[in-house]
């Protein structure tokens, strides 16, 4: 009895160092994905709000503005229903 | 036994060495950055509500933006990294050499860094610099609605806080709610999965849709700086809104500031004129008086009124803007020809304890409750401090202070069927599970739907048979009136000092906008009809465009 306990304790420590080490290097595995998710999620929210940024800007009237003074475009002209009824009217 | 004896000395020794060591890093020197780092808690910054405009298109919104810092420690060249920083952010190098302390951990350079810059100073690879992520506000159409939007500053803490307009009107609903991370992490920041590990998201702020629309935006501001231009006005304000809800349409007023740069401009220009500043109307006023005389049967459309001439109360005499009067007119002639001695008579026939409680009822004197933050309540005196002549001046919009806004929500209820409205700018609150609709909030019912019928009728035709005539949009009814008030200085009124002004609608049969348009002191000329009025029509030339209004004539 005595024997087989010594060899179960025998058999048991290299397990539980194993299982110990495997624990402890699937625990730096984990912390290194969280920490690299992290980054990613955070850079991703930055790309995000920057590509929205840049579309609203695209987007808008200032924009529009410049650039059809860019390319002088810059007379307005009234339109025709204002002047003439009947093309408002469709007559 | 001996060589036992060494070991467990050995082992002794070793863990006395860490028990000191731990005792010195926890206790005696705390404050390195290993235990800076080991328990983290860390402020999860909210993102600031944006906010649109009634279709949808984005008129505030937020953008990256880095915070620098140093940590001086790290730093092997301070000449070098000065000058570099100096150079990207276009800073003082003294100005950087002067914050760098050698004896510090870290330290807080500039915030507010762009994007571009950031990888530009990324690139330079400099010891001992490093950011923290940020956000701040960006303007897509640049300060297209500045005094509507107001800006966002900092508190005493350093905190974000929203100032005037919507900005700080909604600061509650803009801000959101900060969270929190608490995390143990090991040497190099790693979490540590068997230690604490919390987390508290932040709660995003709240998006507004706005009544704005930013193409109608557009429209009245370039109109109105064309015509501080042409006038040479010292300020200037266009209010534009839907008559039957008081949604604000457009708002604008010049010289405004740039939300951006604001830190750059005085106090002054951050209020708003039209909510925050009163003015004595002029004859703008008049249609709410003759409004009010038609609702009491006090008379009739087809009246008639003797102009002989100029009216005496009591020591003041009161004549026409022209001093040329035309005998027998209706009183719709004088709301046409603007004319104050027929005000007066107007005004004895309606009484003088109705004239203070029309005043009352259409809002002067009190807050409009628009949602917009330094609203400022104008001023309508207690009745037992009137004199004859307030009750005799007030008819023609003399004598008493009111603010663009409460003029133009007055307004608006004589000519929506007389329901005194709760003017509003947000349409819609929505935050990340809801939305919150506001409706419009009709406050009292002012005159009668009939009233309003034939008040509208007679300033349509102000606008057509008035003493000036104006270039504007054939085939549509418009009606209005113009207003000009001179501006009192040291307790006289100075004639070459006005505040010119014109309240439009159009088309006359359902308004689809109201329009009030004011300017401070125009210089080539003091009356409304040929400064304020010109531009109305510009505006409204544009927005009958703008919303396919069908001819009604």
């Amino acid at each position: 009895m005595k024997k087989f306990i010594q060899y179960g304790i025998w058999v048991m420590l290299p397990v539980l160092i194993l299982t110990n080490m495997f624990i402890f290097v699937s625990g730096i595995m984990l912390s290194n994905q969280i920490s690299r998710f992290e980054k990613e999620i955070k850079k991703i929210h930055e790309q995000n709000i920057a590509l929205n940024t840049q579309t609203s800007r695209l987007d808008s009237l200032e924009y529009a503005a410049s650039v059809a003074a860019t390319l002088d475009f810059v007379k307005r002209s009234t339109p025709v229903v204002l002047e003439n009824l009947k093309y408002a009217l469709n007559r | 036994m001996i060589r036992i004896k060494f070991l467990l000395l050995g082992f002794f020794l070793f863990f006395a060495f860490v028990i000191a060591k731990l005792f010195y890093l926890q206790l005696i020197k705390p404050s390195t950055p290993f235990f800076d780092n080991y328990l983290k808690t860390r402020k999860i910054y909210p993102e600031r509500g944006r906010l649109f405009d009634h279709n949808s298109r984005p008129l505030v919104l937020n953008q990256n933006s880095y915070l620098l810092y140093l940590e001086p420690k790290k730093i092997r060249n301070q000449k070098e990294l000065s000058q570099k920083i100096s150079e990207v952010l276009e800073i003082s190098e003294a100005s950087i050499e002067s914050k760098i302390d050698m004896s510090k951990y870290w330290i807080s350079l500039k915030s507010g860094v762009e994007e571009e810059q950031k990888k530009t100073l990324e690139k330079l690879q400099l010891d001992g610099i490093d950011f923290d992520y940020q956000m701040k506000r960006y303007y897509p159409e640049a300060s297209l609605a500045a005094h509507l939007v107001g800006f966002v500053g900092k508190d005493s803490e350093g905190e974000d806080v929203g100032y005037f307009g919507l900005e700080g009107f909604y600061d509650k609903d803009l801000r959101g709610l900060p969270g929190f991370i608490e995390t143990e992490r090991d040497i190099v920041g790693k979490p540590i999965l068997i230690g604490t590990q919390k987390r508290l998201n932040a709660e995003n702020g709240r998006d507004l849709q706005l009544s704005l629309d930013k193409t109608v935006q557009e429209i009245i501001k370039r109109k109105l700086k064309q015509g501080l231009e042409s006038y040479k006005a010292k300020q200037g304000c266009v209010i534009t809104a839907n008559p039957s809800t008081m949604q604000i349409i457009g708002f604008a007023c010049l010289p405004d500031y740039d939300n951006n740069q604001y830190f750059q401009f005085s106090e002054q220009y951050f209020k708003n004129p039209a909510i925050s500043e009163v003015y004595e109307p002029g004859s703008i006023f008049k249609p709410l008086i003759m409004a009010a005389a038609l609702e009491e049967k006090k008379v009739k459309p087809d009246d008639f009124y003797d102009e002989k001439g100029a009216v005496q109360i009591g020591e003041y005499r009161i004549r026409t803007w022209n001093d040329k009067y035309e005998g027998k007119i209706s009183m719709t002639r004088i709301l046409e020809k603007s004319s104050n001695v027929g005000m007066v008579y107007i005004g004895d026939k309606l009484g003088n304890n109705n004239i203070y409680n029309y005043l009352k009822k259409y809002g002067f004197g009190e807050t409009t409750g628009i949602d917009l933050q330094g609203e400022a309540a104008g001023y309508l005196k207690p009745k037992s401090n009137w004199y004859p002549i307030d009750f005799s001046t007030v008819t023609f919009g003399q004598g008493i202070a009111v603010t663009p806004i409460q003029m133009i929500r007055a307004f608006a209820a004589i000519i929506n069927g007389g329901k005194l409205m709760r003017p509003s700018v947000v349409e819609k609150i929505i935050a990340s599970d809801e939305e919150k609709i506001i409706k419009p909030k009709v406050e009292r019912k002012v005159i009668s739907e009939k009233t309003s019928e034939i008040i509208k009728k007679m300033l349509v035709s102000t606008v057509e048979n008035g003493e000036y005539k104006w270039a504007r949009p054939k085939g549509y009814t418009i009606g209005g009136k113009t207003g000009t008030a001179q501006i009192p200085i040291q307790g006289h009124y100075d004639p070459s000092k006005t505040i010119a002004s014109f309240i439009g609608f159009a088309p006359a049969e359902n308004p689809k906008f109201i329009t009030l348009v004011m300017l401070r002191e125009p210089e080539t000329s003091p009356w409304g009809s040929e400064t304020a009025a010109p531009i109305f029509f510009e505006i409204a030339k544009e927005l009958i465009v703008y919303y396919n209004i069908v001819p009604d004539k």
